[in-house]
């Protein structure tokens, strides 16, 4: 289990929003989260009606963009969500929905990035735009 | 040298979404921290690719991008030096 990049994710159950990494490499990264009726924030949003907070999709693309910024120094450094430009969502999501998040790295300056990111249903998308990423720690 | 000054403040504006004038800029004004533009290291970020999109010259790192990222001034003479 050493080698799962999940692992190296700062971030634990509730705030964990990536079960399985598809693809990951220094540029680019691919991860799902499956969406499940029991997600503690379908108990309030909203109560008739369950939909996935849109800040918490544009979390499930940060925390796979940080693990894109940290590929090869994993548990060394932390990667911050700095910006969040552009967003748009297009579509809700609901439980039962298996979210597709890619990001991939535009640019890269000192300790930041800036990312395209992207959030897919059935390769519908339900949110895009760019994310800048902050690095702290030693590498 | 004017004109890149000119063109170096049309796209701080446009780039870093700035809400003040291109011509609202002194080219000899401090861009980041206080008592200047205001910029931070966010910004920075946006405005080394916009230099290198725009104007071609690459910043890599940090002891250039200390020496070259304080002014219009600065930047263009930067810039100016590698045409």
């Amino acid at each position: 289990m050493q080698d799962n990049p999940l692992n190296s994710l700062p971030h634990a159950y509730p705030f964990r929003f990536l079960d399985k990494i598809l693809e990951l490499s220094a540029e680019r990264g691919v991860a799902i989260k499956n969406v499940t009726a029991d997600e503690a924030f379908f108990q309030g949003h909203f109560k008739e009606n369950p939909i996935m907070p849109g800040v918490l999709i544009i979390e499930t693309m940060a925390q796979l963009a940080g693990l894109v910024m940290n590929y090869g120094n994993a548990g060394k450094r932390v990667a911050y969500l700095a910006q969040v430009k552009d967003v748009k969502f297009k579509q809700s999501v609901t439980a039962g929905d298996q979210l597709k998040a890619i990001a991939e790295i535009n640019y890269t300056f000192l300790s930041l990035a800036n990312f395209s990111v992207k959030a897919l249903v059935d390769d519908n998308i339900a949110a895009e735009g760019e994310l800048v990423m902050a690095i702290q720690g030693s590498s | 040298m004017s004109d890149i000054q000119e063109k170096l403040k049309g796209m701080l504006v446009r780039r870093l979404k700035l809400k003040m004038a291109a011509h609202d800029i002194k080219n000899d004004a401090l861009l980041f921290g206080e008592g200047g533009i205001g910029l931070d290291s966010i910004d920075a970020l946006e405005l080394v690719v916009g230099l290198q999109k725009e104007f071609g010259v690459v910043i890599s790192d940090k002891a250039v991008a200390e020496k070259v990222l304080i002014s219009v001034n600065t930047i263009a003479e930067f810039i100016e030096n590698r045409q």
